[in-house]
């Protein structure tokens, strides 16, 4: 609720609007400014020391938008005009506060968007990972606890080069990081393959339940293992799978899994291959369920030979239904044996490592040659002989201070990673006003942008024939890399920051409201929004199926939170859907519905916002100061939705005039809760009386009405343009690493328009960006 | 003075005078003999009627206190037939002084009056077959829906006794049924021993004979007469006015109170719906207990009701580790339940379940309220093997 003058009050003082039509030219504000600001706070008056006449409309500087921030909070809380002064309409008040609010939006962009002569963008940790991976075949965990810190987000996107800022803490981690990865990759001695194998001693079987561990796989030498389990993988009699996963002992951890079914009488073998850091790890059931309470475990069987035969103590878990054939009530795990073996290198990784490393570095010839090949590709473009000098300076001090040969090479590959120059993409010269990228700079921009790492060979080559501007040879170099396997890199981080799905699990649902939400469910879910986009993505279909569309990708454990009958099976798969299923399009992903909601509630401003800003792009002003939160339903009251909360609320009249435009946006999803799921009536606690219905009409601010999310989705398809260019803007902040601003505006809607003959395939819309002014600008 | 010295003179017995404990051996030997053909067979997990059960009374000679189990040495085979052994069912009560009570409340010696049935469909073997020499006196009636001392028994069916006539000389005292009378037991005038090892209560005190005056309405526990007469009783414990009866059943049933907060309260589960996801729904229904306990769970409303595995002795393992906490999803009671249970079903939503939650299976039941105490260790179940051993009695002779 916000201090504000009774409503009644703006009836009987209703002012003549000053606004207009001109308030998006800011003369209308203007307009406003002198008939309720100005007396009070002008050059005579000067009330508060505060003068708004002379205040600069130029918000890219700081200051001046931090002072027209305290004019919106001083409006939107109504402390502003004072009681005893004329009053603005609710509408104008409206209007006044969403323009400034848009001004402070435009001044943010710009400035974030402002570039000097060189421009920094630096890695995000997911991307420094992928480019180790790629230049010394290296995989390293930057989100382990201690390696990388944590990337700050701009609505979703973490790699934002104006807030990705760099602190003591980073350059030291980066020095440790870089060492780590260096001895790994070239170590002094290679390390041992082995091969393990343990069994449970047929013919018992360890039994593996939710959460419980067997087996222990032991790496001494971090790098890519292949485990290999015989089992037998039993749904519990709902039809949950089992999840097997390798569960890392330090880390308390799933590292990889896979949901595994097989019957008791015919196990089998499941393969996994996945990178290991060293440590202990041992084989896991992710699937859901409590069963880790130490007595009651120690009355529990952890091995047995057959189902039929088992015999559990009255004290000890549930394990079987209570029928006549008895069923498993969790999904169940009978392992036989477990092999693994590693670390595997393969003949790819070889290569990567190939040449950079000399046979000796006492040989300051081949070292200096080796150096500068690692530098040409951590950097990201050829060194100067200068900078390769003060390496080999690096180098020779070691030696000559007694070092050994290997170690003072490792001491300059160390510096290499250790520079700026590797954890930063740096566009644009000191010593020249550089309007385009160079061809090594746009190199590293669309492979950035496609593979998030750093440029292949080949791009690398392009760059160095100086060719890759060229129309042609970059739209090769364009398909050429839309085939490799590393596009799935885009394909899993993309939507993830453009939908911010990071957000998903934030407010972890509360376990006595939604019991059956485990982190395999929220995994699920991000893997379906992540799985359409590939789907789109590998198919090139239009981005209108993102919006609509009468198919998803699931797998079983999402199938049984939407209540979908999937038969049971591993994996997730393109499924059609029915429309009784009320799915298909990422507005009625459980990982959008999820992340708008806080846990125990459905939000659904939080929807609305949601919607505004990743289909629409257009971010709402922030909710005024001082606003209350909606209370609880009074249990003498009836049971009233968090809709008829919403609407008593928006009454008010600083509240309505944003509420109009958001609710309707996200009152289209109240079918479902704050996990995702279908319903038909909501939930409410407390309150007299039954749950109420869900009312999900409504009607958009431009007057389109719509009876239902259904509805609503195909009134969002209908106006593919408008989300076209929405999308445009998406993809550019992703591939250009900035905020799109106004100065961009005309090239996004250029490029969606190109877009637009081809129905908006997806790869059309990336071709189109990758082809434009835009891309190639600095 | 005559009409005392007449009733005095009736404790003689004559075979006339013999006639209404004839009749009453007859009654129950015929009832017997009439149950026999149509014996009823109690379902596990259901609670058997008890129109259907068979009265059988004696004294109680043996208990097995931590299983529920006993043996009486009936009326019609005093001098001859060894000892009835029986169990409890689980959903059985105990009354002692007029208040629920465990076997062990009874003491050795005290006549009881009992409803029995043949043995449950899956435990026949719960009771041993007697010897060979003794397989004619076996009675199949051996699993007790109801056991009582006479001051429960007689008092719960509103009969009560008036002195007649009191010979202290001769030990003996001539007593009338009053108020309604029974069916079962002893429903005629009756002579009775009495003597130095009677208990007299008036007030809440003992008192002595001197307080036994004609006319006075009592209540009593019969104990074996002092020459082990067939049919023939002695008076343990006579009480002498409301107080000393309402102070006696107090007592128990302070006893009986603590006893089950100690060891929680008994039930059985009728219905298990398990989540795969961890916990689930349980349905149990609390046997007949003192309404005070059912008050303690019915305050509970937040997560912390515990609810322990048990065996149908209601013997638990160690109940105060295995158990789980539950969640009151619902209340409900249902008006005239079958003798056993306390008509209060509880609905609970629990996050892990143990596998002894079974539909026919016992359960304890603490409330928040009730302190955390350990049972002592031979009441508990703590292997395999102990709960094997538990399933059947031990004949002591």
């Amino acid at each position: 609720m916000i201090k504000r003058i009774p409503i009644t009050a703006y009836l009987i003082l209703l002012p003549i609007t000053v606004l207009g039509d001109d308030v998006d030219s800011g003369k209308g504000v203007e307009a406003f400014f002198t008939r309720y600001c100005s007396r009070c706070h002008d050059a005579k008056k000067h009330e508060g020391e505060f003068q708004l006449d002379t205040l600069s409309r130029d918000l890219t500087d700081m200051l001046v938008a931090q002072r027209w921030g305290e004019v919106l909070f001083r409006i939107n809380s109504g402390e502003m005009p004072p009681k005893d002064e004329p009053q603005p309409s609710p509408a104008e008040l409206g209007q006044v506060a969403e323009w400034i609010s848009a001004q402070i939006d435009e001044g943010r962009a710009a400035r974030m968007a402002q570039r000097g002569p060189v421009s920094h963008y630096r890695l995000s940790r997911d991307e420094y990972a992928n480019v180790v991976y790629d230049l010394v075949a290296v995989h390293f965990d930057a989100r382990m606890p201690g390696a990388l810190n944590e990337d700050p987000r701009w609505h979703g996107f973490d790699r934002i080069g104006s807030i990705l800022s760099l602190s003591p803490s980073h350059v030291t981690r980066y020095l440790s990081a870089a060492e780590t990865v260096l001895n790994q990759a070239f170590p002094t001695q290679p390390p041992k393959f082995s091969k393990q194998r343990q069994t449970a001693e047929a013919p018992t079987r360890w039994l593996i339940l939710p959460g419980w561990h067997q087996g222990n796989i032991n790496v001494r030498h971090p790098g890519l293992y292949r485990i290999r389990v015989q089992l037998s993988a039993l749904p519990s009699f709902k039809g949950r799978l089992p999840r097997l996963s390798i569960w890392n002992n330090s880390l308390k951890r799933a590292e990889a899994g896979r949901d595994v079914i097989a019957s008791e009488e015919k196990p089998t073998v499941i393969e996994i291959e996945t990178f290991l850091p060293q440590g202990g790890f041992r084989l896991t059931n992710e699937a859901p369920g409590k069963l880790d309470d130490g007595h009651t475990l120690g009355s529990t069987p952890k091995s047995v030979t057959h189902l039929a035969d088992i015999h559990i103590v009255p004290k000890g878990y549930k394990l079987f239904t209570d029928e006549e054939t008895p069923r498993p009530i969790f999904p169940m795990l009978l392992v036989d044996w477990l092999e693994y073996e590693g670390p595997l290198v393969t003949e790819a990784d070889q290569q990567k490592r190939e040449g950079l490393f000399p046979s000796s570095a006492d040989n300051l010839a081949e070292a200096r040659t080796c150096l500068n090949r690692f530098m040409a590709r951590a950097w990201r473009r050829p060194p100067t002989d200068v900078e390769v000098g003060r390496y080999m300076k690096v180098l020779e001090s070691e030696l000559a201070a007694g070092g050994n040969s290997r170690s003072a090479y490792l001491s300059a590959m160390t510096g290499v990673m250790a520079s700026k120059n590797f954890y930063y993409i740096v566009e644009g010269s000191p010593s020249q006003q550089q309007q385009h990228l160079n061809d090594w700079e746009l190199a590293s921009r669309l492979s950035f942008f496609l593979w998030s790492s750093m440029p292949d060979e080949e791009l690398f080559e392009a760059a160095g024939k100086g060719q890759l501007h060229k129309p042609d040879i970059l739209r090769s170099q364009l398909h050429r890399m839309l085939v490799d396997r590393k596009t799935n890199r885009f394909v899993d981080t993309f939507p993830v920051q453009w939908l911010q799905l990071h957000r998903v699990g934030m407010f972890p649902p509360d376990p006595e409201l939604y019991p059956d939400y485990d982190a395999w469910l929220e995994q699920s879910m991000i893997r379906e929004t992540t799985g359409v986009f590939g789907e789109v993505f590998s198919k090139n279909l239009s981005i209108r199926e993102f919006l609509s569309s009468d198919w998803t990708v699931m797998n079983s454990r999402l199938a049984m939170h939407y209540g979908i009958d999937l038969p049971a099976k591993s994996g997730f798969h393109r499924v059609a859907l029915a429309p009784d299923d009320h799915r298909g399009g990422v507005l009625t992903h459980a990982s959008v519905l999820s992340l708008t909601s806080d846990g125990t509630r459905h939000r659904p401003v939080h929807r609305g916002v949601w919607v505004s800003e990743a289909i629409f792009g257009r971010t709402p002003p922030p909710p005024p100061p001082n606003v209350e939160p909606l209370e609880p339903t009074p249990s003498d009251k009836p049971k009233a939705t968090i809709r008829d909360q919403l609407e008593a609320h928006a009454t008010h009249a600083t509240c309505a005039s944003c509420h109009q435009k958001i609710d309707p946006l996200g009152f289209a999803f109240d079918n479902y809760d704050a996990i995702g799921r279908w319903r038909t009536h909501e939930r409410v606690a407390g309150g007299l009386g039954d749950d109420p219905p869900v009312v999900a009409h409504g009607t958009f601010p431009d007057g389109r009405a719509y009876e239902n999310p259904e509805e609503f989705k195909q009134l969002l398809a209908g106006d593919l343009d408008r989300f076209a260019e929405a999308f445009v803007d998406q993809l550019a902040t992703f591939a250009l690493r900035r905020v799109m601003t106004i100065d961009d505006r005309a090239q996004i809607k250029a490029i969606a328009e190109a877009s637009k003959h081809d129905g908006y395939r997806l790869r059309t819309v990336i071709e189109q960006l990758v082809m434009s002014e835009l891309f190639r600008k600095r | 003075m005559k009409a005392v010295q007449d009733a005095l003179a009736r404790t003689v017995m004559t075979p006339q005078q013999l006639l209404p404990g004839i009749a009453l051996i007859a009654m129950m030997a015929s009832a017997a003999a009439a149950q026999d053909a149509t014996d009823y067979v109690p379902d596990p997990g259901t609670f058997a009627p008890f129109a259907k059960a068979r009265y059988l009374a004696g004294e109680l000679v043996y208990i097995d206190p931590v299983n529920r189990r006993g043996a009486i040495r009936m009326h019609d085979n005093y001098w001859s037939g060894p000892v009835h052994y029986f169990a409890l069912l689980p959903y059985a009560t105990v009354r002692y002084n007029g208040a629920h009570a465990e076997l062990r409340d009874v003491p050795l010696g005290t006549h009881v009056h009992g409803y029995f049935f043949v043995p449950p469909k899956g435990e026949e073997e719960t009771i041993p077959p007697l010897p060979d020499e003794h397989k004619k006196f076996a009675v199949p009636h051996n699993h007790a829906i109801s056991l009582e001392d006479d001051f429960s028994f007689y008092q719960r069916q509103g009969q009560s006794w008036k002195v007649v006539a009191i010979d202290v000389e001769n030990e003996k005292i001539n007593v009338e049924p009053t108020g309604a009378k029974t069916q079962d037991g002893i429903n005629t005038p009756y002579t009775f021993d009495i003597d130095t090892r009677t208990r007299i209560w008036k007030d809440r005190r003992l008192s002595d004979l001197a307080d036994i005056k004609t006319g006075t309405t009592v209540q009593l526990n019969l104990t074996w007469a002092a020459n082990w007469g067939q049919k023939e009783f002695g008076i343990g414990d006579i009480w002498l006015d409301d107080v000393s009866r309402n102070f006696a059943t107090e007592m128990q049933r302070r006893r009986h109170l603590r006893y089950e907060r100690d060891h929680w309260a008994p039930g059985w589960i009728d219905k298990v719906e398990p989540f795969d996801f961890g916990g689930g729904i349980v349905t149990l229904t609390l046997f007949d207990v003192d309404r005070e306990l059912i008050e303690d769970l019915r305050r509970d409303k937040d997560e912390r009701i515990a609810v322990a595995v048990a065996e149908k002795t209601r013997r638990t393992w160690i109940h105060r580790s295995d158990r789980k906490f539950a969640k009151l999803v619902e209340w409900k009671e249902i008006k005239d339940p079958p003798f056993g249970s306390s008509g209060v079903q509880l609905r609970l939503q629990f996050v892990e379940l143990l596998s002894g939650y079974k539909a026919g299976r016992c359960v304890r039941v603490k409330s928040e309220n009730w302190k955390w105490v350990s049972v002592p260790p031979e009441e508990r179940i703590t292997s395999r093997e102990e709960q094997e051993q538990g399933a059947r009695m031990v004949l002591p002779f």
